[in-house]
């Protein structure tokens, strides 16, 4: 099966949330809902708000007049993790669903939820490892353009209460012959995707490269597909 | 929800009726709200689930357009009659000025603000209709406004302004603008030609000037503020970048990927070039830019101009090699004589005697003298080797053709003596910063192995008293270091403002009056302005939010200045800070809601904005609001103003096109801009890369054609006369100091030597007011979107300074001039001994007071700036 994936290189990434609200717009997310999200180095997998945000590790010296950081000698860190669904090759997720509603495209490994067979029990809310799920239970308070006119892109699945939702790399658009929203958006240019094995493809050479890479808790062996650039 | 849940929240206010009935879910339990059949049954639940078909839908061409200097080009997506989304569009037509680097278009950006303009449009707090504060209500107070006409809001307007005028005259009444938007149709822009019309007096609003005041002192005055930079597809080109009292990386995330060029080693071999770049920040905070730097200094708050004179010593006493000396004498006032008496330039008719002779005298190596052309560029008058110059030029006697005789010296010669008092010591004790690192930036700066450098500055340093300093300080250092004018070097911003733009002629009125905000309240007490009655009783705030974003907000502007006021009006998109505290409160279009062009910006392109929908609810474009009320006016007398507003918006448009060119010389029209929608009007010399800069090494606004780092125009060296007239007379000793680039310490912030005791013992922290992603200035405050990730305001504050305060506690941050309530954040990316309030949020949105009260008016006579950050406070524990 071909495999999708994304690259993020966080020497360009300035975790400017521009993904995260770009996501949010395009699919037309409800209050306090992402599929994406911002994590600095120190809460990389847990929750985080205004006062954690862009949390640097290390300390803030000044004795002794010197700089602060070097190329050598850093004091103080700062990197970022945008965190949405992994869409794992091997995704926990679909194992643990009981109706079959969660499953991979075999055309390009994306994990997408059937709406029509989810009825959002949330076992597969548990079984993700990184906290990438959201369940619409229908409470939802959702913005809408002006009173009546719904905002986002064109082509997302009907959003139905008693589901689960997460990031589906903008399935619609990718059908479309579009990249996801948040790369189309991202002004850092940090954000890339292609299939996984594909030498004629730009995320080929980053992956392929002299740069390190990482994915976010590979214990879990559920081999990510999201990578990032160190 | 369910539908009983539904009705009663819907019986509120309609804030939460529009956000109950956003609820998608709530939505579907009406199956038989027509609302429904127009496309929405295909975004939320239908009952056959079946995959939504396509949705008719039409795409215009907008230019987002705060004052965060991007102005991006935008697709805005209409559905029925609303915009839906908006997305990145092509900015530029060709390759021209790419730098070789246009992958994915290199000018095509949007960020997190751009992403969100269905919410500012659409949002509660939007202003949909006139509205008139009842009688019964307090000025600021939130719920006491009532919708009314247009017609009765322009009699209301035009009849107080006419008795105001019939009594007092036309300077008793004043308009007060903004950066609201970049436009000419929407924003400030029509409320200027509103003031001048009128013949009223204006309030300048005294922001960001000490940066330009620095930078046009050596560059010349013959260009529009904040325009000394190379284009920012330079970027790449340089070698080394220093970012210094900037945060691009969250103030300016579209111009981010310039820079990270820069540091990406295949990008540069894209360009010829060898490897990465190396970054620099200098920033008391450690922001998402520093952390971006290869080396990143944490100097002292206020102390930046100190770094630079130590550094300006390091070359000129020490590291005499790395001085560009070709530069320096071919290019810059260096080898040009002073008056040991004036302190002024040594002129040709000084020694001839004849006025005719008009002249500047520089020096030559033999000891004679050799006179340039004040009307062509001054030829090199050194002849012999450049390194022994300054030891011919120091203080010798010049025989005057009076008879007399003066001591002499080059402007070298006195700027070498001038920052010799900046050794390694006395950087440390005033900027924090030691040897080692002193040493090490000004290799980074001045190295031939670290050239071209770009220095990318903010207004971090702008926002102290002494900001101009600063910016004097560093284009010194860029001259002689000879970083200016090539590609990859220059020193200061690109903002080309108003680059294209025909001023269309006034048929009545004249200009109006500037009075600084920084003396305004002393105008209200007084009745005077320069020895003059200014009897100011009426006021217009337009085209910004003058209340959030003007210093000393409580003391100096809500208490000392509204109450006097007999009659407020303010033109708004939402409802602000400043909205509250007005009298009659007019709806103005959002920016995709009129046509507009938009040629100011960090990029150097002419750009369309379609109208794509019709404004909400009563809104009427700003250009309309003027229209409106000139009409209004001429109906009481003899005013005849409207004839300058007798034009639409898209005829207007034209008229202020007319004389643009393009960066080849064809014209600019409305009607091609519309074809194509954005029109590159500079790129350099060559007519097909990035602009540079000085790169013809003329800089035609000053009178030597040289960059003037020894000050000579008088206008420059003092702001009264260029941009703001103070009526207040500088002494000799005043004017001699600010020749040269020079310390001062900041009027409050500063906690170095000479500090005040008992000032920093009462008030133990620096503060300043960091500019986030979030908010460009206060716009955006009100985007739930943005909201839930900003969270509520903080306080940001060391461990060191926090003591038994913790994140998340309840603090009063707090000075002589007010206070603000917020929740503490014990942060490492403060420097110890200062604290910061993110900048932006309104008063409604904290628990107590604001983040503005807590600033000052208190400025530097030279600069007429304010000095946000100049400011101390005391943070405890709050019981709420």
């Amino acid at each position: 099966m071909p495999q999708l994936v994304m690259v993020i290189d966080q020497k360009r990434c300035i975790g400017c949330h521009s993904c995260s609200i770009a996501c949010k717009l395009e699919n037309n997310l409800p209050k306090d809902m992402f599929y994406t999200r911002v994590y600095t180095n120190r809460v990389a997998y847990a929750g985080e708000n205004e006062l954690g945000m862009d949390e640097p590790e290390g300390s803030h010296v000044i004795s002794g007049g010197g700089f602060v950081n070097t190329p050598d000698r850093r004091s103080l860190m700062l990197k970022y993790y945008t965190k949405g669904c992994q869409q794992c090759a091997k995704p926990l997720c679909v194992d643990a669903c009981p109706y079959e509603a969660t499953y991979k495209r075999e055309k390009d490994g994306v994990v997408i939820v059937d709406y029509d067979k989810c009825i959002g029990c949330g076992q597969c809310v548990t079984a993700c490892p990184y906290n990438a799920r959201v369940s619409v239970t229908g409470d939802e308070e959702y913005y809408k353009g002006a009173q009546d006119t719904p905002v986002g892109g064109q082509g997302i699945p009907p959003h139905k209460k008693n589901t689960v939702e997460k990031c589906t790399f903008c399935s619609h658009r990718l059908d479309a012959g579009l990249k996801p929203a948040c790369i189309e958006a991202c002004p850092a240019r940090a954000r890339f995707i292609g299939e996984e094995d594909n030498p004629s493809n730009e995320i080929y050479p980053m992956l392929n490269g002299a740069r390190e890479k990482e994915c976010l808790l590979p214990e879990k062996n559920t081999e990510p597909s999201v990578y990032f650039l160190k | 929800m369910n539908i009983k849940k539904f009705l009663e929240r819907g019986a509120l206010s309609r804030r939460n009726l529009l956000k109950s009935f956003g609820g998608g879910i709530a939505v579907a339990a009406f199956p038989g709200c027509s609302k429904d059949d127009d496309g929405d049954a295909l975004i939320f639940e239908t009952a056959d689930s079946n995959p939504p078909s396509v949705l008719p839908e039409k795409t215009f061409k907008g230019a987002c357009r705060p004052n965060c200097w991007n102005s991006c080009m935008l697709d805005v997506t209409v559905r029925g009659d609303k915009v839906v989304r908006t997305k990145r569009a092509r900015l530029g037509t060709d390759e021209t000025g790419l730098n070789g680097l246009n992958e994915e278009g290199y000018y095509d950006r949007i960020c997190l603000r751009g992403l969100s303009h269905v919410q500012r449009m659409y949002s509660p707090d939007r202003v949909y209709y006139p509205l008139k504060r009842m009688d019964d209500r307090e000025r600021g107070d939130l719920n006491g406004f009532k919708r009314i006409s247009w017609q009765e809001a322009m009699n209301t307007i035009s009849g107080k302004f006419h008795e105001i005028i019939s009594a007092y005259g036309s300077r008793a009444v004043a308009f007060i603008t903004g950066s609201q938007a970049y436009g000419e149709t929407t924003g400030v822009g029509p409320y200027g030609r509103l003031a001048s019309s009128l013949n009223a007096s204006s309030i300048a609003s005294n922001v960001d000037m000490a940066l330009t005041l620095g930078l046009h002192r050596v560059f010349g005055p013959d260009r529009f503020p904040f325009f000394d930079s190379n284009e920012l597809s330079d970027m790449p080109n340089a070698q080394t970048i220093f970012v210094w009292g900037s945060n691009i990386s969250e103030t300016q995330v579209q111009s981010w990927h310039f820079l990270a060029d820069a540091l990406d080693e295949d990008k540069r071999r894209k360009i010829g070039k060898t490897g990465r770049a190396t970054m620099v920040a200098i920033d008391p905070m450690f922001t998402v830019a520093a952390s971006k730097a290869d080396y990143y200094v944490s100097p002292r708050p206020g102390s930046d101009t100190v770094i630079v004179l130590a550094m300006l010593r390091e070359i000129m006493h020490v590291r005499r090699e790395w001085t560009d000396w070709e530069y320096l004498f071919n290019d810059t006032v260096a080898p040009f004589l002073i008056r040991e008496d004036t302190k002024d330039f040594l002129k040709q008719s000084d020694i001839t005697g004849s006025d005719s002779d008009n002249g500047y005298v520089g020096l030559t190596i033999d000891g004679s003298f050799s006179y340039t052309s004040p009307n062509e560029k001054g030829k090199p008058v050194f002849s012999g080797t450049y390194s022994d110059y300054d030891q011919e030029g120091d203080n010798i006697s010049v025989s005057l053709a009076n008879g007399g005789a003066v001591n002499v010296s080059t402007a070298y010669a006195l700027l070498k003596n001038h920052v010799a008092e900046w050794t390694y010591d006395k950087c440390m004790e005033y900027a924090n910063v030691n040897e080692e690192t002193l040493k090490k930036l000004t290799e980074l700066f001045a190295a031939p192995e670290n050239k071209p450098v770009t220095v990318y500055p903010g207004f971090g340093t702008d926002h102290y008293s002494n900001g101009h300093h600063f910016a004097h300080a560093l284009a010194t250092l860029s001259c002689i270091t000879g970083n200016v004018g090539k590609p990859g070097a220059s020193c200061g911003l690109f903002i080309p403002f108003g680059f294209v733009l025909n001023t269309v002629p006034l048929a009545s009125g004249g200009a109006s009056s500037n009075i600084p905000y920084l003396q305004w309240r002393d105008v209200m007490d007084t009745g005077k302005f320069r020895g003059e009655d200014y009897p100011i009783k009426g006021l217009w705030m337009a085209g910004g939010n003058q209340i959030s974003n003007m210093g000393d907000q409580k003391q100096n502007f809500i208490d000392g200045i509204i109450p006097k006021l007999d009659f407020i009006v303010c033109s708004e998109v939402v409802m602000t800070d400043s909205a509250r505290y007005a009298d009659i409160i007019l709806p103005a279009a959002y920016w995709f809601e009129a046509p507009d062009i938009v040629a100011k910006a960090n990029h150097p392109f002419a750009v369309i904005n379609e109208k794509a929908v019709e404004p909400v609810g009563g809104a009427v474009s700003d250009w309309k609001i003027t229209q409106l009320f000139a009409q209004a006016m001429d109906k009481n007398g003899a005013y005849n103003i409207y004839r300058d507003f007798a034009y639409t918006e898209e005829e207007y448009l034209a008229e202020r096109l007319k004389g643009s060119v393009d960066y080849k010389g064809d014209p600019i029209t409305y009607e091609r801009l519309k074809e194509e929608k954005s029109i590159r009007y500079l790129s350099n010399l060559a007519k097909n890369g990035p602009f540079i800069f000085g790169e013809d090494g003329i800089y035609k606004g000053n009178a030597t054609m040289r960059a003037e780092f020894y000050a000579n125009n008088m206008n420059l060296m003092m702001l009264t006369l260029y941009y703001m007239n103070l009526g207040r007379d500088f002494t000799e000793e005043e004017r001699a100091f600010e020749r040269l680039p020079s310390w001062e310490k900041p009027i409050e912030a500063w906690d170095g030597p000479g500090k005040d005791d008992a000032l920093t013992a009462k008030y133990p922290l620096a503060y300043q007011q960091e500019h986030t992603r979030w908010r460009v200035h206060s716009q955006w405050f009100h985007v739930e979107w943005l909201m839930e990730l900003a969270g509520e305001p903080f306080v940001m504050i060391n461990p060191q300074d926090a003591g038994d305060i913790k994140t998340g506690d309840m603090v009063k941050v707090y000075n002589d001039r007010g206070y603000a309530l917020v929740k503490a954040r014990v942060t490492e990316k403060m420097r110890p001994g200062q604290v910061s309030i993110p900048k932006g949020y309104q008063r409604s949105q904290f628990k107590g007071g604001g983040y503005q009260e807590l600033t000052t008016v208190k400025y530097h006579p030279a600069a007429v700036n304010q000095a946000f950050y100049d400011a101390r406070v005391k943070i405890e524990k709050a019981d709420i």
